[in-house]
């Protein structure tokens, strides 16, 4: 008796932590980083996504420009894709901006108003790269990088 | 100056010191200041780079030369940095730079991923600036060990002047005032009873204790070697007799004035050697030397009477004492004095003469025969006696008296000392008993000789108070030394034996007058 209660508890305590877990890997809201379907990469590490965003490289690795989208609204998705990229404040990455921009050479990210907005660019624009949380993910879309936490 | 030189040298050893150590600190001092402001700067730089280290980083990441320039730019005004060089990448950026530099590397960091090195910043420090900051403290270090140096020195100086230097030199300055002997003695300085200062004056008053007494002692032996002196001098040289002292070769070490009285008195030229022993004083010069060294083998005087050499008629003579003296180093002196016995020795002539001769006859007496008997027996000279008697001689004074014995007495000892030689001796023996010494042993000679003097005592004389002509006969022994004996005694006896054989014939046989010994 004593024993199947145990057992109970045990089992409960599982399946509560086995259940967390799920839901926050397969979780909707998670952030993914989309190309166009066209686009032929598929598969960027996070170095080469830092170098995209941060400016230091403008193109892909196939050599075609490429232009990257920020979305400037007020959700929370541009705070959570540069603490998840480069584990910096928006605060941070803007005063980084600052300093590049004046020389010309390296320009921030272009700026949607919405995340509708960036959807529409990207169909026009098959260099365009940009974020997104999974749920948002259109079929015209390619994901070539996901954060996991 | 002198009195402080030990003050001088004291400050010259101070200073040198000083010089050296505060070179030789100042060195050490300015490279340990150089090494600190080193690192103060190299502390700077660091800070400065931290400051600029996440502008850096940007430039270094997207390879931005600008950037980057705006970097080194401001850090090469700071005036501790004299250069800089950037390089991350494509990106290399530097301002001129001295070749003899050495900079300081810091690692540029990736902006976004911590742990990457994605560049280098090279910051050069300006030597020059840090060494002149080096060399500013280093300089007022050096003027502060100076002064600092220059304190001492006058402390140390002041603190041994009053301690050490006037203390021994007011020491000192008593100790010269103080004459050898005197009974002042020296006080210890204040404060120093126990040092070793103290110690010295105890030392020093020991000392002139000792002086003291040891002068003492010595001025009174000294005044009575001075009154000795007075006196020996005295002695010396009011004494009436001549004394010198000589060296062995005869040079005059010391002489008195009645030496060269003496001098002046026999015609002597002064000088300062008379031969040694003064032997060239005296007629038997050599004779003084073999008699002195003679009693010097006996004993330690030598006492003799010697003619000295003069000009003048009278004869001098002088008693003769010396004394060897060893002096302390060894060499040989000798006291000579001088006794003139001159008049003595006239008087003892003249005394001499009187006894040895027999005043009637004027020939030699009994003492004057035995004399000159004994004489030539100690000098084993042969020689042979005859003993003379006279016959009838007796008869003579009885009839004629005593005046005609004399006359005949006169008369024959007149003629016998007509035939001798002059070596001969004539003597009257006593009486009318006559002895001749006769000094060859020539038989044959002597037989001749007493023939003359026979012949010559019985030669007739004329006696004037009876107008008469009177004469006597004569027995005569002989006998001879060392044959007939070995004394005197023995020798008489044998000469008188032979002569009463000769006694006993003259009567019979007057002719016979002669008798020897051996017979």
């Amino acid at each position: 008796m004593f024993r199947q209660i145990i057992l109970i508890i045990y089992l409960l305590l599982c399946c509560t932590a086995g259940a967390s877990i799920a839901s926050e890997s397969k979780s909707n809201n998670d952030l993914v980083v989309v190309v166009h379907k066209n686009n032929p990469v598929d598969k960027l590490s996070k170095d080469q996504l830092i170098d995209l965003f941060m400016g230091k490289y403008v193109a892909f690795p196939d050599g075609k420009k490429a232009i990257p989208l920020d979305i400037n609204d007020s959700s929370q998705l541009k705070k959570q894709f540069y603490q998840a990229l480069v584990g910096l404040p928006l605060a941070r990455v803007n005063a980084y901006w600052s300093r590049i921009k004046f020389t010309g050479r390296a320009r921030p990210p272009q700026e949607m108003a919405n995340e509708q907005a960036l959807l529409s660019f990207m169909n026009s624009q098959d260099r365009a790269i940009g974020y997104l949380p999974r749920s948002k993910v259109t079929k015209n879309l390619k994901v070539v990088y996901q954060f996991s936490e | 100056m002198n009195r402080y030189g030990i003050l001088v040298r004291l400050t010259a050893a101070i200073l040198i010191a000083a010089i050296i150590v505060g070179v030789v600190s100042a060195n050490i001092f300015y490279r340990i200041t150089y090494n600190s402001e080193l690192a103060a700067a190299n502390e700077d730089i660091s800070q400065l780079f931290t400051t600029v280290s996440s502008t850096a980083s940007i430039a270094a990441y997207v390879e931005d030369s600008e950037i980057a320039r705006e970097v080194v730019n401001g850090l090469v005004t700071n005036s501790t940095v004299h250069g800089v060089k950037f390089k991350a990448g494509n990106v290399s950026v530097s301002t001129p730079i001295k070749s003899n530099y050495k900079p300081l590397t810091f690692d540029i960091f990736h902006p976004f991923m911590n742990s990457e090195v994605i560049g280098h910043l090279d910051i050069y420090p300006e030597e020059s600036f840090i060494r002149n900051r080096a060399e500013v403290i280093g300089r007022d270090n050096v003027k502060a060990l100076f002064a600092l140096a220059t304190v001492v020195t006058l402390l140390t100086l002041i603190i041994s002047h009053y301690l050490i230097i006037r203390p021994m030199v007011n020491t000192g300055n008593a100790l010269h005032n103080i004459d050898p002997g005197a009974s002042n003695r020296l006080v210890k300085p204040d404060f120093h009873k126990t040092s070793e200062i103290g110690a010295l004056v105890e030392d020093i008053n020991e000392l002139l204790e000792k002086s003291e007494s040891l002068i003492t002692k010595e001025r009174s032996l000294r005044k009575e070697i001075e009154v000795l002196e007075k006196n020996f001098r005295m002695l010396f040289e009011n004494s009436l007799s001549p004394i010198v002292l000589a060296d062995r070769q005869g040079e005059l070490i010391l002489s008195n004035d009645s030496f060269y009285t003496l001098m002046a008195r026999v015609n002597q030229p002064m000088l300062t050697n008379y031969g040694p022993l003064l032997s060239d004083l005296f007629v038997q010069s050599e004779k003084l030397i073999k008699d002195v060294k003679q009693a010097f083998q006996k004993n330690d005087i030598a006492i003799g009477e010697y003619e000295l050499k003069t000009s003048k008629d009278e004869p001098m003579w002088s008693q003769v004492v010396i004394i060897p003296i060893s002096t302390e180093d060894n060499s040989d002196l000798y006291q000579i004095t001088l006794h003139d016995i001159s008049k003595r020795k006239l008087e003892m002539d003249k005394l001499s003469v009187q006894a040895e001769v027999d005043s009637l006859t004027n020939l030699t007496n009994r003492h004057g025969a035995e004399t000159k008997l004994e004489d030539l027996m100690q000098r084993k000279v042969p020689f042979a006696l005859a003993l003379i008697d006279l016959n009838g001689f007796k008869q003579i004074n009885d009839i004629y008296g005593h005046d005609a014995g004399d006359v005949i007495l006169k008369h024959v000892s007149d003629n016998m000392l007509n035939v001798v030689r002059q070596d001969d001796t004539v003597s009257r023996w006593g009486g009318d008993e006559f002895v001749l010494i006769f000094k060859r042993t020539e038989k044959q000679a002597l037989i001749k000789v007493l023939d003359k003097m026979y012949q010559a005592i019985i030669k007739p004389v004329k006696l004037e108070s009876i107008n008469q002509e009177i004469s006597v006969g004569a027995s005569i022994g002989a006998a001879f030394y060392p044959e007939s004996g070995e004394t005197l005694e023995q020798i008489i006896r044998r000469a008188d034996k032979a002569m009463y054989r000769a006694k006993a014939v003259k009567q019979a046989q007057p002719e016979k007058y002669l008798f020897f010994d051996e017979e």
